[in-house]
């Protein structure tokens, strides 16, 4: 010991010294311990599983587009067709991270290893962001260690592999970080990372999860800190009239970022994006909206988070919380600790977002729900307690410990406090021993603990802090590790694989090789279509489709839907989708397709034709002549037709009212054809069709904004880069 | 000075995290609804410290021929009081009804639950059987066809949110592969299915049903789906087909199949 302590101490003198050697030994070891015990998930062994999956698929498309040089605004493989944008808002498409995936993505990685590259990427953003968040609250790269460790091996993590939480929590966490050193330094790559961080929480899943943590921070801190806002203010005008272009930039930068959102909010009135699962089946104002009945199953009390917390571990499955227990034992010793601004901060952040994860238990949710735009839209109110107060609370539980331990100076205070964190232990220890299915991690946890505090607390010259920097990590990362590959148990075996050319349109899914006579041949259909005309409800898809997929005869729609094109002759316009859902499936079951029917609304941009009464309508297959493919991509479908006569069009894809027809350059109508599809007349003759969901103009700009939100990133790492540059120089 | 003590004691008390601990209890303490959390605690507490669940899991498992019904039924009915329609108790509710060969009382306490929880794949097969044992034909075939559209993943996400059947899940044990039971399961549901087309005489749906399960390579008992393909296409006239259906059974040897047992017809929970 006398010749390993020297070491030991330089050792950690180095790693206060050097931001590489901090960064090493204190963040990626750690992470690296993590990632083992998450191997088989990375190593494709386990895959991911639900909400996971599909954004695996969904993010797998727009990198696959991305690539190719389309910016996919519609997703024609996805209950029959629906806009992309509803996706795009989902995973967030301004965040630069998704150029680089495109580009690992064009060098040849396969789209798995891809995206478990991403998660692991993101995932490590993420707990060095909070790292960082750390390091300026506690000024002590031990406690901030701690805080990241016991962070790190929460059961937070499980969540990148069963839903999408991750794509909150990042830019988040990078928003707090860039706002506490704004308010130190007054950078410009401060300024401009908060506003990359504020546009990407913005633009990614539900507005408003960001908004409100967001805004409830600026609550709690103009109250505890109102003292300091007229200071702050005035710096921030200061900064503000120095830096004006970069100002300007960045809020136009934000404005930009926000168009698709807002036109998102706008059409979500319409009926062409529903949640039957958000809305309880009733259409809302909005599609996005949650119904009041439908929050109870998001509330973080729903899906026995913490069931399993004190209980039966070793069947610990998704979505369960978990937690080194140390972090119990910090709870009880902290009250001793001594209460100050920052303490309370913490407190009221985690408390009142708690509040609102809870949902209908507590006054404080139904309130928002009512009163504050933008609540009624989030249904898994869980993700609250997960992306903010868990990490809030840590920080809140260590800052208090790092508190106690820096006042304690007498050695009878240090031992009061070493003996009440003993008893505590020893009670909770008897706790967890009277429960059945504990891990051993847990009891190791408990006991070493205490050897830990000791340590700690009579380390007065911190000869032992690498020591006890080891003993943490061992206990804190041993439980998570044993927690974590209890959990594994429940992923699912084998791994994802994004079928990116099926998933592209290609006119091989478009005309099949089948002819009417036969019985419906279920290998000879589009697979895709094929899974889908087996659901009758969808997650999301339109309303009318919703709708017309709650007939139960699945054969009679299967046989309608194996054809994209339907040739008819004759159109009929009806009055009432209920009525028509039924007389339609009769229709089908018959085989007796001879008519297109209209609603109502639709009928006055209904050209009259000469009608022929009483034709079967004709599928388009490989041999029908006179219509031919020429182009397909997510936004635009290009084709030739020759017909004879004048043939009313029916496209088993979604309506929706952002599709455009050109006959020949000049415009036509889109109609809603056979309830929930896309119908149009085209005259007889040689002509060229072009149905397009997107021009070229749309795209480009969409293109315009990614590369807007790539610049602020390369940006921020300039600004970082030339302002250590000037420090170097002492000009700083 | 001992006032001078007793005002630092005080002092002391107000400037520690533990006083602020206080006023965050008193907060929750005046702030938290009653009737939602604390009921679907009570509940969670009511499962936990439920000294018999091991009975009523053999029970249902058919591996203990009596419980104390009562009991359990008291139980599921606090359960139902603090929270209606939950979807465990439900079921439960329903099996002992069943017991009792009350199998219309059964059947609506079970479509109730497939109304309110359509992702519940036990419920609608349970309810598929139950129709199909008391001739429901309507039922049978919204049931079961309902219970074939839910991915298994999603079957047992629903599963889960239902306080009282975590609790009968806890109890399954490691090694049940519950995704192999739903699959096995939605294999029986496509035979009954197939049955009660073939019985309606509606032979269309039945032979497609049971051509389509028999693409299936897992599929455990081909022997019922070529009997249903083979008879549907007879029926229909189709006798190259039915031939070719004769053909390809013989090949592989299966054993007769001799229509919808007991076995077929078993009230499940997982």
């Amino acid at each position: 010991m006398k010749y390993l302590l020297p070491v030991l101490n330089k050792f950690w003198d180095d790693i206060q010294s050097s931001s590489l050697k901090e960064f090493l030994y204190l963040i990626c070891i750690p992470f690296f311990i993590w990632f083992l015990s998450f191997a088989p998930v990375f190593l494709g062994q386990k895959s991911l599983y639900l909400d996971a999956n599909a954004y695996f698929h969904q993010i797998s498309y727009f990198i696959d587009h991305l690539k190719q040089g389309i910016y996919p605004l519609w997703f024609p493989n996805s209950e029959f067709g629906m806009t992309y944008e509803f996706f795009l808002r989902r995973i967030g498409d301004g965040n630069p991270v998704y150029l680089l995936l495109a580009f690992f993505s064009f060098l040849g990685m396969s789209y798995t290893a891809v995206y478990a590259l991403f998660l692991l990427g993101y995932f490590f953003l993420g707990v060095y962001g909070f790292y960082l968040i750390a390091d300026q609250l506690f000024r002590d790269k031990f406690f901030s260690f701690l805080a990241y460790i016991i962070f790190l091996f929460s059961s937070f993590s499980a969540h990148l592999f069963s839903n999408y939480i991750i794509l909150i929590f990042v830019p988040l966490i990078w928003f707090f970080y860039f706002f506490l050193r704004f308010i130190k330094d007054f950078r410009s790559w401060q300024c401009l990372g908060i506003f990359l961080s504020v546009a990407i929480g913005l633009t990614t899943y539900v507005p408003i999860i960001f908004a409100l943590i967001v805004g409830w921070f600026f609550v709690c801190f103009s109250l505890l800190y109102a003292d300091r806002v007229a200071s702050f203010f005035k710096a921030l005008c200061d900064f503000i009239k120095k830096n004006k272009m970069l100002f300007t930039g960045c809020i136009v930068f934000l404005m930009m970022a926000l168009i698709p959102v807002a036109q998102f909010y706008i059409e979500s009135k319409s009926k062409e994006i529903f949640l039957p699962t958000r809305s309880s089946g009733v259409m809302l104002d909005r599609s996005v909206q949650v119904a009041d009945t439908a929050v109870n199953a998001g509330d973080v009390f729903a899906h026995g988070h913490f069931e399993k917390l004190f209980f039966n571990q070793k069947g610990m499955t998704r979505w369960e919380f978990f937690i080194s227990y140390l972090v119990f034992l910090l709870f009880f010793v902290a009250m001793l600790a001594p209460l100050n601004r920052v303490l309370i901060l913490l407190g009221l952040l985690s408390l009142g977002i708690m509040s609102v994860a809870g949902g209908h238990i507590t006054p404080i949710y139904q309130w928002l729900y009512q009163h504050v735009f933008g609540v009624k839209f989030v249904r898994q109110l869980f993700y609250f307690f997960w992306v903010f107060v868990l990490p809030v609370s840590i920080l809140f539980l260590v800052y208090a410990f790092q508190r106690l331990l820096s006042e304690q100076k007498s050695i009878l205070r240090k031992r009061i406090v070493l003996g009440v964190y003993g008893a505590s232990s020893f009670i909770f220890l008897m706790f967890i021993l009277t429960r059945t299915g504990i891990l051993w991690g847990g009891v190791l946890a408990s006991l070493m603990s205490v050897i830990w505090v000791g340590f700690l607390l009579f380390d007065e010259q911190k000869k032992y802090r690498v020591i006890s920097l080891l003993l943490v990590l061992f206990f804190v990362a041993f439980q998570g590790f044993e927690l974590n590959r209890a959990m594994l148990k429940d992923f699912p075996n084998g791994s994802l694989s994004y079928r990116g050319a099926d998933y592209r349109v290609t006119d091989k899914y478009f005309v099949r090789h089948v002819s009417l006579e036969e019985t419906p041949s279920l290998t000879k259909i589009d697979p895709f279509l094929l899974q889908l005309s087996g659901k009758t409800h969808a997650h999301v898809a339109s309303f009318w489709l919703t709708a017309l997929r709650k007939n139960p005869d699945i054969q009679a729609f299967k046989w309608f839907i194996q054809y994209r094109f339907w040739l008819y002759d004759d159109v009929q316009v009806y009055d009432n989708d209920e009525e028509m859902i039924e007389k339609i499936t009769s229709y089908w079951q018959n085989k007796k397709n001879i008519t297109a029917f209209i609603p109502r609304e639709m009928a006055n941009s209904l050209e009259k034709r000469s009608l022929r009464k009483n034709v079967l309508a004709v599928p388009v297959t490989i041999e029908t002549k006179e219509f031919k493919i020429e182009k397909v991509t997510p936004n635009k479908v290009i084709f030739h037709t020759s017909f004879l006569e004048d043939k009313f069009v029916l496209m088993t894809d979604t309506y929706s009212q952002g599709w455009k027809l050109w006959i020949d350059g000049k415009r036509s109508s889109v109609l809603r054809a056979n309830i929930a599809f896309k119908g149009f007349w085209i005259p007889k003759g040689e002509h060229r069709i072009v149905l397009e969901y997107a021009s070229m103009a749309q795209e480009l700009w969409r293109f315009f904004v990614l590369g807007v939100f790539a610049l602020i990133t390369v940006m921020i790492f300039v600004f970082l880069w030339y302002e250590r540059r000037l420090v170097k120089r002492g000009q700083g | 000075m001992m006032i001078q003590k007793i005002k630092n004691i005080f002092l002391w008390f107000f400037s520690r995290l533990g006083f602020f601990y206080i006023v965050v209890f008193l907060f929750l303490f005046f702030m938290v609804d009653g009737n939602n959390l604390k009921n679907r605690i009570k509940v969670g507490k009511l499962n936990y410290y439920y000294p018999k669940f091991e009975e009523f899991h053999e029970y249902i498992q058919g591996q203990r021929p009596s419980i104390d019904v009562e009991s359990f039924r008291q139980y599921f009915n606090i359960a139902l009081e603090y929270v209606p329609y939950e979807p465990g108790a439900m079921m439960a509710m329903a099996h002992f009804a069943l017991r009792e060969e009350n199998i219309q009382q059964a059947i609506q306490y079970l479509s109730k639950t497939m109304e309110l929880y359509p992702g519940l794949f036990w419920n609608a097969y349970n309810l598929g059987i139950l129709a199909y044992r008391a001739n429901a034909g309507d039922f049978v075939e919204k049931a079961l066809t309902a219970s074939l559209m839910i991915p298994p993943q999603m079957a047992i996400y629903h599963m889960r949110l239902s306080i009282v059947y975590r609790q009968i899940l806890s109890k399954v044990g490691e090694t049940y592969d519950m995704l192999r039971a739903i699959s096995l399961a939605k294999e029986n549901a496509k035979i009954l299915l197939a049955d009660y087309y073939f019985k309606q005489k509606n032979f269309q749906k039945a032979f497609l049903l049971a051509t389509e399960a028999l693409k299936d390579p897992h599929l455990m008992n081909k022997s019922a789906m070529f009997f249903y393909a083979y008879q549907s296409a007879s029926s229909l006239g189709q006798e190259q087909t039915a031939e070719q259906l004769k053909q390809q059974q013989e090949l592989l040897k299966l054993p007769k199949y001799t229509g919808i047992t007991a076995e077929n017809l078993v009230f499940r929970f997982f």
